[in-house]
């Protein structure tokens, strides 16, 4: 039976690069989508500060082939004080994917503070899934690779499709923290947006590919809202 | 296609796996060691108390003295030294940190990094108890340090043995630098390992570097401002433990710096680190194949395919062992060790401003690399410039060929012949474009390894690819008898000359009738008609021979409709494996002919 809140994305680009952080300067992909890139493609569709989504499963409907790029980028972030692209070029390499086709299962549930069924949410995600509608154009890993998007449209992945991924990036807890504040963020809850001190940590999971899908372990959820929301964490749907 | 059992696990994942195997088989320094050989190095021999000081030995001793040649405590040193910026290395290390030499007019900073490496002896010698390093700490605090302090140069290596000892070869001494890497390199708070995944302290900065092509990178390195995220720095950026990261750049150090697992597939012409590619490769396990009581490293002849870039000449020996073994099953020399479930690693790597670039990464299993190599070798076999034997080329002479720093060619040759993917035909275009150089196509050593690419993408997987090694005149393509007409004619304008020729037509025509071959042979051939043919009648230069090939190649084209007008590149390259393999014949010919004139002009030995 499928969950209340069960969503099917189809999502597919040219380009890919889904970035291992060991790697992450000179860039070099996972050879699939994480959970991590996939929440922010969905996100990128549809998204209130009164739910959130659960990444279930990924199917594999194109693996893509892998290709090196070389890119002319800048070492600096981009400040209040202007600076000449010339005087900070870095070269970067990218070893990325190209032709990629997945499809997103995904749960989306209600935060805590939620008020509304989550059918309404659910019924919007899906309008905005038929119209094409998105807040900002998704993205697979990067923002230059732009993913298109549909409904699955009866697509299934490739039942052959068995391999070890290895350790993989799950998603990045944004934990609060007075003793670590090394970065500032937007916490939501029943008293709207507010701005926090914390740090990030990356999760990882063993990932593998069984008969083309990448099943996401429900549990790391769990350890995600724990680290974020504390020991007494949940969700109300 | 099925992808059953595949792995696509990460690179430093492999590598830790591999530091196990390399430890097992005693080829990895103890963890936080490196191998070392100093310009110049002292030794500071401390006997019954007494001081001997040796040296200097320098790199150009040889092997077997070796006093240069050492495993030595190392970790990754940068910055200016200061109070907060202080790394000495335990036991071995220059003589500013060792003796406290001060460079001149630098007293101040030779005092500070003196005191840091007393301070780690001492810390040292308490937690472990050794002897030999409290007698070190002894000499270093009295006043027999002067005597040796003048004789060396502040940047001059010492190292010290007691009563012939070596101190750093110490389990117990080995054991600390490890826990006090482990502790120093750490940052403060725990977080997950990408690596294995577990919770533990995370690494702020990588143990130490790796060297490729002469550059030194951190395997991750965060080093401009722009690359760092949420507010982390350095590794904490890509969350390592002291564990994984340590064996990951000791696995990787070790393959780079040993012949057995690593080639050079690139160097390009500037000091630009992304212009060249270093291949390193390892299996799984080591195996040792058997075949007719000869034993076989499998991971050399595995490592063949990446072989040397210099030697033009032949095959490297690994690679005709490799093709000639492909045909046969492969058993190891462990019965009970399966062959083909071995997996094998390999990656392409370039470094970028001391960062390390992996342009590749693939991993697969012995039995399939056995099948798609037997494609990719089957693919580009052909036979040489002179028509006599058939041959095989390593990927780097096949890159080194093109010119190309694309490293999506090397990209697409690595993964044709190690995971059986057919190759691009962008590869093509690459080397349709080499081949239009008059240089290129005057030079023999050349066009053999450019032919055997062109053979490779346009045959592979194919039945052509046996048909295809030497000359096939069943073979009725029009742009292959293109191909072989104007070899003809050029063949026809050498005999006219008697080959006295500095350019031929095909220099200068190459590229246009390999484009067009029906407007621009059409003018060739008339012009060999008024000039070349009636002089090599006249003269009886093999008129009969090359009327004879016209004769067959124009039946052929008439029956396909006549000459091309235009060639696509695939066409294009079809054109030129027939002028290729028509030159080849013509040029085995004359060599026969000349052995046959040689043997009959030589008296007859007795």
């Amino acid at each position: 039976m499928q969950a209340a809140g069960a969503i099917r994305v189809k999502v597919w680009g040219d380009y890919a690069c889904f970035t291992r952080p060991e790697f992450k300067v000179e860039r070099v992909s996972y050879p699939v989508i994480t959970p991590s890139a996939a929440r922010g493609i969905l996100e990128a569709i549809f998204w209130k500060p009164e739910i959130r989504y659960e990444i279930t499963a990924i199917g594999v409907l194109q693996l893509g082939t892998q290709m090196v790029i070389l890119r002319n980028e800048v070492d600096r972030r981009q400040a209040n004080a202007p600076f000449f692209v010339e005087d900070a070029r870095q070269q970067r390499s990218s070893l990325i994917l190209k032709d990629v086709a997945y499809l997103i299962l995904a749960e989306m549930k209600l935060r805590a503070h939620a008020t509304d069924p989550i059918a309404k949410y659910l019924d919007q995600f899906n309008r905005r899934v038929e119209r094409g509608q998105c807040y900002h154009r998704p993205y697979l890993g990067t923002r230059e690779f732009a993913a298109f998007f549909s409904g699955d449209g009866g697509e299934a992945p490739n039942p052959l499709l068995n391999l070890d991924l290895g350790i993989m990036l799950f998603d990045i807890a944004f934990v609060e923290s007075k003793e670590r504040t090394e970065l500032e963020f937007v916490r939501h809850g029943p008293g709207g947006a507010r701005r926090t001190r914390g740090y990030a940590q990356a999760l990882f999971f063993r990932a593998q590919l069984e008969q083309g899908w990448l099943r996401v372990p429900p549990e790391k959820y769990h350890e995600l809202y724990r680290l974020e929301d504390g020991p007494n964490a949940q969700c109300s749907s | 296609m099925s992808f059953t059992g595949w792995r696509m696990v990460q690179m430093l994942s492999a590598l830790v796996e591999a530091a196990q195997r390399f430890r097992r088989e005693g080829e990895l320094p103890p963890r936080g060691y490196k191998p070392k050989a100093p310009k110049r190095i002292w030794i500071v021999n401390l006997e019954e108390g007494s001081v001997f000081l040796e040296g200097p030995y320098t790199q150009k001793e040889p092997d077997t003295l070796a006093p240069h040649r050492l495993l030595a405590p190392d970790r990754q040193r940068s910055g200016t030294p200061s109070e907060t910026n202080l790394k000495p290395y335990l036991l071995v290390d220059d003589a500013r940190y060792s003796l406290g030499k001060a460079e001149p007019g630098k007293e101040e900073e030779a005092r500070l990094l003196h005191r840091g490496f007393v301070a780690l002896l001492e810390s040292a010698y308490k937690r472990t108890q050794v002897p030999e390093l409290k007698a070190i700490i002894d000499f270093l605090k009295s006043n027999k340090v002067e005597e040796v302090r003048t004789q060396v140069g502040p940047k001059d290596i010492i190292r010290f043995l007691v009563d012939g000892e070596d101190p750093a070869e110490s389990p117990a001494v080995q054991a600390f630098w490890a826990e006090y890497l482990a502790t120093e390199l750490v940052a403060g708070h725990r977080a997950h390992c990408g690596i294995c995944g577990a919770e533990a302290h995370v690494l702020r900065i990588f143990p130490r570097e790796v060297v490729v092509l002469g550059q030194k990178c951190q395997i991750t390195s965060f080093n401009s401002e722009a690359f760092a995220s949420y507010g982390k720095a350095q590794t904490e950026n890509a969350p390592t433990c002291f564990a994984c990261g340590s064996d990951a750049v000791d696995a990787l150090d070790y393959l780079i710096r040993s012949e057995r697992h690593h080639r050079t597939l690139l160097v390009g012409g500037g000091a630009r680190g992304l212009e060249n590619q270093l291949a390193v490769f390892w299996l799984q396990e080591k195996v040792e194949l058997i075949h007719e009581d000869r034993v076989y490293d499998l991971e050399a002849l595995l490592g063949a395919v990446l072989g040397d870039v210099d030697r033009t000449s032949g095959p490297p020996a690994e690679l005709s062992q490799l093709d000639a073994l492909l045909g046969v099953p492969w058993n190891a020399r462990a019965s009970a060790l399966n062959v083909d479930e071995s997996r094998f690693y390999l990656a392409v790597l370039s470094t970028n401003k001391a960062r390390l670039v992996v342009r590749d990464w693939l991993e697969t299993s012995v039995g399939r690399i056995r099948d798609n190599l037997r494609l990719f070798l089957a693919a580009q076999r052909i036979v040489d410039p002179y028509g006599q034997t058939r041959r095989v080329f390593p990927i780097p002479v096949l890159l080194a060929v093109l010119k190309a720093g694309d490293p999506n060619v090397t990209h697409d040759l690595l993964r044709a012949a190690y995971l059986g993917l057919r190759p691009r035909e962008g590869l093509l275009e690459v080397a349709l474009q080499r081949i239009r150089n008059p240089k290129v196509l005057r030079n023999p050593q050349m066009l053999h390894p450019l032919l055997a690419l062109i053979k490779l993408v346009l045959t592979y997987g194919g039945e052509e690819a046996i048909s295809m090694e030497v000359l096939d005149i069943t073979r009725d393509r029009a742009a292959y008898l293109s191909g072989r007409l104007l070899a003809v004619l050029e063949e026809a304008q050498r005999r006219a000359s008697g080959g006295n020729l500095n350019s031929t037509l095909t220099d200068r025509f190459y590229a246009a009738v390999a484009a067009a071959p029906a407007a621009n042979l059409a003018i060739l051939l008339a012009r060999a008609k008024v000039s070349h043919l009636p002089k090599i009648r006249r003269e009886g230069r093999g008129y009969k021979e090359i009327e004879g090939i016209l004769e067959e190649i124009f039946t052929r084209l008439e029956a396909r409709e006549g000459l091309p007008a235009i060639l696509n590149p695939r066409d294009q390259a079809e054109f030129a494996l027939g002028y290729y393999h028509q030159r080849a014949q013509f040029r085995q010919e004359a060599r026969e002919v000349s052995d046959k004139h040689h043997g009959e002009s030589m008296p007859e030995r007795r």
